[in-house]
């Protein structure tokens, strides 16, 4: 039980300090791994439960601590290598879900224009709620603060039905560490930003670039081989709904969104080869301490 | 809410304490997990500190200075068959903190002036 209890531990510690920086990540993973082992070989402790009830009391403070180094790390990437707003995943997929936003919200108020009212404020709400969401992807990168304000402003003005976009921009944006809603102190972590850090970064576009790109290639394939086998009835419709039509949609869906993407990606690559200033020297690996 | 600068929380001050106290018995540095045992039995409890709780605090306290840490020699954990241990030791800034969380707390108790003996 205990070992169970131990890996489930250790896999939402690997989960938590993913894309962390160098020195904070491992360090955390490593310290836990001993704690946990400590914990476990101590005859006088209780493990199995114990340690994941232990683990589940810390985890407002382990995605709190995430967020800090996160914000800590591109605050750090800001003044040293002046990338602190650069292109990324989060302001790919805001973007696309945003574009995704105005293009519903204007197509549904074209679409039921026969209720002026609500025609109305769909076109209007989508593009207001639009709008600042791009605004604000745009002037985090040269106020962050700002821009961050103005996307989480942007995404609650969806109102009820934008909550999902809502909630799914924030937190992925609390999660990645590019929101910022407050400055940072000089009390928080002095992290390392090294050499190899930077070019993870692009190896890991790189990465995602090969996944969609595999996504959306699974995707076409299955398309085509259900159109080729007539895997879809005839008879399916409105009034016969069927498993293989919803099926043949959600291949559709995931085939459209893995070219949306791989595309995305090849753009925000493309464009990081071409414009992104090339620095000769990195911050020199420091000590963590300020002791 | 961000606190001011050099405030001691009160499992700050319980971590500083637990690590003077050590140091007075003679044990320099001590890793997470002992000092979470420690922190246990001083207040009474009966359950660990988190690991998200305990090893947040023990970072922040490192870059305030009030701490320092080191992994212990990689030979000794083999030899043991365990994973190496971060160990952490209270610095002089660590010392002046506690006194002077722990002036702060003596200042704010209701003292009548007088005992009852």
């Amino acid at each position: 039980m205990s070992d169970r209890s131990s890996r489930l531990v250790l896999g939402w510690v690997r989960f938590y300090t993913q894309g962390l920086p160098d020195e904070a990540g491992p360090r955390r993973r490593a310290e836990i791994e001993s704690d946990l082992w400590e914990q476990c070989h101590d005859p006088t402790e209780r493990a199995g439960v114990a340690l994941i009830l232990r683990c589940a009391r810390g985890v407002p403070a382990d995605l709190w601590w995430r967020y800090r180094t996160l914000v800590m790390t591109r605050s750090l990437r800001s003044s040293d290598m002046d990338s602190s707003t650069s292109w990324n995943w989060w302001v790919a997929l805001t973007g696309l879900i945003t574009v995704a936003l105005i293009v519903t919200g204007v197509g549904a108020g074209i679409d039921g224009a026969g209720d002026s009212a609500w025609a109305l404020t769909s076109v209007v709400g989508s593009l207001v709620s639009g709008g600042l969401i791009l605004a604000g992807l745009y002037k985090r990168t040269s106020d962050l603060i700002a821009g961050s304000w103005m996307i989480v402003i942007g995404a609650l003005a969806g109102g009820p039905f934008g909550l999902p976009v809502a909630a799914l921009i924030v937190l992925s944006g609390l999660w990645s560490g590019n929101l910022r809603f407050s400055a940072t102190t000089q009390s928080e972590p002095r992290l390392v930003v090294a050499r190899r850090h930077q070019h993870a970064l692009t190896r890991r576009w790189y990465l995602w670039l090969i996944v969609a790109v595999a996504v959306a290639g699974l995707g076409f394939g299955a398309l085509y081989v259900q159109e080729s086998t007539g895997f879809v009835p005839d008879d399916c419709g409105e009034f016969n709904p069927c498993w293989q039509d919803t099926a043949a949609w959600a291949t559709w869906a995931l085939s459209f969104l893995g070219a949306m993407v791989s595309a995305g990606i090849a753009v925000v690559l493309g464009v990081a080869h071409l414009f992104v200033r090339r620095r000769p020297t990195y911050p020199q690996p420091g000590p963590v301490t300020s002791t | 809410m961000r606190r001011k600068p050099g405030t001691v929380l009160a499992l700050e001050a319980a971590i500083l304490s637990v690590l003077v106290e050590l140091a007075r018995a003679g044990t320099g540095s001590v890793h997470g997990f002992e000092l979470a045992k420690h922190l246990r039995d001083d207040e009474g409890g009966r359950t660990l500190t988190a690991h998200g709780t305990l090893y947040k605090a023990l970072s922040r306290m490192e870059t305030a200075g009030w701490l320092t840490s080191t992994w212990e020699d990689a030979d000794e954990a083999t030899a043991e068959g365990r994973p190496r241990r971060r160990l952490y030791s209270i610095t002089a800034d660590g010392r002046a903190a506690l006194a002077r969380a722990e002036s702060a707390q003596t200042s704010v108790r209701f003292d009548p002036g007088w005992s009852p003996s």
